[in-house]
């Protein structure tokens, strides 16, 4: 008897004395885990501080098949309350009786699993996990993009932006019991890093006028896609940016490409006779030419090297300002042809053309605008009036702004920012002044978009209807519509540029299409942006 | 000298076990508590057991041991027929065959048994002169080996062990020489080493003993399945270290990794929440008790007192040690509760009657001049 007295303490002295810091050492292994400690991603707010993309807690509901214990009442219960038929819930757990870890339904909005909570179901357990939810839906989905369903950007600012949005979870150690309970927290290992909010330029209220209008005009014209930017030319802040086909980002069935597509940024085309404001600002700067200098336009088309430029009709001996009111291509490429290669291209690039306009936006692209060293005269002269370049929308709508913040060029932007970026000055103050005129005559009386005219804002514009380029040459029956304007003309604010793609109701110029849709959206627009009017 | 002890009693009670006894129950009772998650219906009704027990054992103590040898054969044929009653109307829980249902209660007839063998055999050797002849072993190995083959089958392996040990040491103590109880020891050492590594064992033990004897040999080859107990319940021991980790604070137990923690295992809650101090001074205690019985029967005037004394005492310290032999992993799983401290039933009250009969025997000496 006391030899087996003898072998038990032997045996709990080797136990808890010389084996103790290993046996220690599983056991702690078995009761302490680190866990995250979850961190939210930051918010994305407008510029008055309305909510466009926000991290909602939710719960994912997971069951581990292995130790998963509940009765056919809290089955019902549970499926009741993810929405499922109790047999697809149990196909679910039976179909992967191997596993640990099958996730029921994510993203459930806690105050519903609060009920499931409480039955303290062993084996079924909650994972805190946000979903992100976009307010604004449609109006600025194209702008902010989305993220997947773990949180990460995927397009848009959340994929741009995604390394300052993201939160970066923390670690602590617990203490869990046998069922993977949480019993006591130990220690912060490190504290989570929540994601940093951004703010940008964007308008909810004026994003939502612009998504309106484009959608209704999208209908009415049948037109294929259509976008448009609204800037605000002096601060060069985006305060909105629409296109059309759209998508409501809550709603995962909608992210196609087709629709998510921010075209203003990723798609390009030739602006047409929106170009035609560069090349007469060139002729201006290059003191060749007045606003008042008559140009021979005779007889309606001018051939270069068995190039034939026509225009609409014969314009006759026009000035200038003419050349632009009545949208003469002969007269525009007479203008071009008139400067060096040098002194007309330098200014295209100045103003932006060919490059990549902000960085801020994902899939955007630089456009196409050849070195003026290897213009030909054809090419210096089509340039004029906007063919063989390619250009983005909010390209254009850039160096448009040019002309409105009288020749200076304040870089356009989405992102908020504490100071402007540095502001360049591309045209003389005077050149811009004279563009403008010239452009707010294409709103009156006799110009090509008498319809973009606007009450008491005197509106500078110009239209623009382009042959869309297909492969191996231009299409005869399918246009682009295009009106970028500006207002008010004397001292302008806003800066709108709209394109439609191959309206197919009544008229496809930019005159008939994208001018009164303009207009449409500037009266809207005009509400609640503090613009004094001109008269 | 003797007369001390007789002076010590009142009512037959024996002073010296019994405070022995009550130390044990207080810890046991404390160590419950915190192994059953700080539970006090289960301290409730372990304490009423306990109380059932003493009142028992008190009532026990007043019989002469003569009075109870005249009853022994008739005990021991109705425990017999009890057991074989079981195996034919027994009711069956977690896989065995153990208990008697009739009517309002359940009956363990096992434990019964566990009184009845070594009382039958006591009253056996004490009727013929010693030491005893080979027929006489031989009709006592039968009267032993009868019901341990008949709990055997219910399956009880830990019982029936039990019972075959307390036959065994009352045979010891009748006279049998030392190395005939050796070599019968190491035969059957040499007879379940083959077992277990032949598939002899396959046919003759049910498949959850088998595995438990694997596991025994190898706890670590299956941590998550059958070596699940063995592991978790080192790895606690250990844990508790010289000083342990106080009462209700041992993680492995409290956070339910122990398996088993109230019952067969509580032995583990104790190591690792009081250390090695509190194993040394719980091991002091049994030792004591068991030294104090051993005592008894030094001094027991009849040979029916000696050789019952001797063989309780005896059969109290085979189950401490395989309890702690199993739960610190020496000896192979095979279910038996530790003595006053594991939660359970008609043990505890066996427990009490067989301290019963030891201060029975103790008490009613008849003076000598």
């Amino acid at each position: 008897m006391g030899l087996g007295f003898l072998m038990l303490l032997m045996r709990m002295v080797y136990l808890h004395l010389m084996h103790n810091d290993f046996l220690q050492s599983q056991g702690d292994a078995r009761l302490v885990r680190v866990v995250d400690i979850p961190a939210h991603r930051g918010v994305i707010f407008d510029r008055h501080g309305a909510l466009l993309a926000l991290s909602t807690p939710v719960d994912s509901v997971w069951v581990n098949p292995q130790t998963l214990d509940i009765n056919p009442q809290q089955l019902q219960m549970l499926s009741q309350t993810l929405g499922l038929s109790p047999a697809v819930v149990q196909a679910k757990i039976e179909n992967r009786q191997q596993q640990k870890f099958v996730y029921l339904k994510r993203h459930i909005s806690p105050h519903v699993t609060t009920g499931l909570k409480a039955k303290n179901i062993i084996g079924l357990h909650f994972l805190r996990e946000y979903k992100r939810y976009y307010p604004a839906a449609a109006t600025t989905a194209h702008v902010i993009g989305f993220t997947d369903i773990d949180d990460v950007g995927l397009e848009g600012l959340e994929l741009k932006f995604n390394l300052e949005l993201r939160g970066i979870a923390g670690k602590k150690q617990v203490i869990q019991d046998r069922q993977g309970r949480i019993i006591a927290a130990v220690a912060d290992i490190n504290a989570p890093k929540q994601g940093q909010d951004l703010r940008v330029t964007l308008d909810k209220h004026l994003s939502d006028v612009l998504h309106h209008h484009l959608q209704q005009a999208v209908i009415e014209y049948r037109a294929k896609s259509a976008m448009a930017v609204l800037v605000d030319n002096r601060s060069g802040e985006i305060l909105a940016m629409v296109n059309q086909p759209s998508y409501n980002p809550n709603n995962r069935a909608e992210r196609v490409s087709n629709r998510y597509r921010n075209r203003v940024v990723t798609d390009v085309f030739e602006p047409g006779s929106t170009m035609k404001p560069f090349a007469i600002a060139a002729g201006l700067e290059s003191g060749l030419f007045t606003p008042t200098t008559r140009i021979d336009t005779t007889p309606g088309e001018l051939t270069i090297n068995h190039f034939t430029i026509r225009d609409s009709r014969d314009h006759g001996h026009i000035d200038v300002a003419t050349v632009l009111q009545k949208s003469s291509n002969v007269g525009a490429s007479k203008i071009a042809l008139s400067l060096s290669a040098q002194q007309y291209g330098s200014i295209l690039s100045a103003l932006g053309f060919g490059q990549v306009t902000s960085h801020e936006f994902i899939g955007e692209v630089a456009g196409d605008l050849e070195p003026y060293r290897r213009w030909q005269p054809v090419k210096q002269a089509s340039l004029a009036f906007g063919y063989g370049m390619n250009t983005t929308l909010l390209q254009l709508a850039q160096a448009y702004t040019v002309l409105a913040n009288d020749g200076v060029l304040q870089p356009l932007h989405v992102v908020k920012k504490n100071h402007l970026p540095p502001a360049k000055r591309i045209l003389q103050a005077q050149t811009a002044r004279q563009i403008r005129q010239m452009l707010q005559r294409v709103t009156e009386e006799g110009g090509t978009a008498v319809q973009a005219h606007i009450p008491r804002y005197p509106v500078a514009g110009k239209t623009g209807t382009v042959h869309k380029a297909i492969s191996g040459g231009y299409a005869q029956n399918r246009y682009k519509a295009l009106f970028v304007g500006m207002l008010p003309a004397d001292n302008p604010r806003l800066v709108l540029a709209l394109v439609f793609d191959e309206p197919e109701q009544g008229n496809h110029y930019g005159g008939e299409v994208a001018a009164p849709v303009f207009a449409q959206i500037m009266l809207d627009v005009l509400h609640t942006v503090d613009v004094p009017p001109s008269y | 000298m003797y007369n001390k002890g007789y002076s010590f009693s009142i009512w037959h009670w024996d002073f010296l076990l019994l405070a022995g006894l009550i130390a044990l129950s207080v810890v046991g009772l404390a160590v419950l508590y915190s192994a059953s998650g700080n539970s006090w219906p289960v301290v409730k009704s372990q304490l009423i057991r306990m109380v059932l027990g003493f009142v028992v054992m008190m009532a026990l103590a007043q019989l002469n041991p003569r009075t109870v040898a005249l009853w022994t054969p008739w005990l021991y044929i109705f425990g017999v027929l009890m057991l074989l009653a079981v195996l034919f109307f027994g009711t069956i829980s977690k896989g065995a065959q153990r208990w008697l249902d009739i009517g309002f209660i359940r009956f363990q007839p096992s434990e019964m048994i566990k009184l009845t063998v070594p009382l039958m055999l006591a009253w056996y050797f004490s009727e013929r002169s010693l030491p005893p002849s080979g027929t006489h072993i031989f009709v006592a190995l039968v009267l032993v080996l009868f019901p341990t083959f008949l709990i055997v089958k219910q399956p009880d392996l830990g019982t029936a062990l039990l019972i075959l040990s307390s036959g065994l040491f009352v045979i010891f103590f009748a006279g049998l020489h030392w190395w005939v109880f050796i070599s019968v020891l190491g035969l059957g050492g040499v007879f379940v080493l083959l077992a277990i590594y032949t598939p002899v064992l396959h046919y003759l033990l049910h498949p959850y003993q088998l595995k438990r004897v694997h596991t025994f040999l190898n706890p670590e080859s299956d941590v998550l399945g059958a070596g699940y107990h063995i592991v978790q319940s080192k790895i606690a021991i250990g844990s508790g270290g010289l000083y342990g980790k106080g009462l209700s604070n041992g993680t492995q137990s409290q956070l339910q990794f122990l398996p088993e923690r109230s019952t067969d295992f509580i032995f583990a809650v104790f190591s690792e929440e009081f250390g090695l101090i509190g194993v040394v001074v719980l091991l002091t205690l049994y030792f004591y008790i068991i030294t104090r019985g051993l005592f008894i029967a030094i001094q027991a005037q009849t040979t029916f007192g000696r050789l019952l004394a001797g063989s309780l005492s005896l059969t109290f310290f085979i189950y401490v040690f395989i309890n702690m032999g199993m739960v610190s992993g020496i000896l192979p799983v095979v279910g038996l509760p530790l003595p006053l401290l594991s939660y359970g039933g008609t043990a505890i009250v066996t427990l009490f009657a067989g301290f019963g009969l030891l201060m029975g025997i103790h008490t009613h000496r008849r003076m000598l001049g």
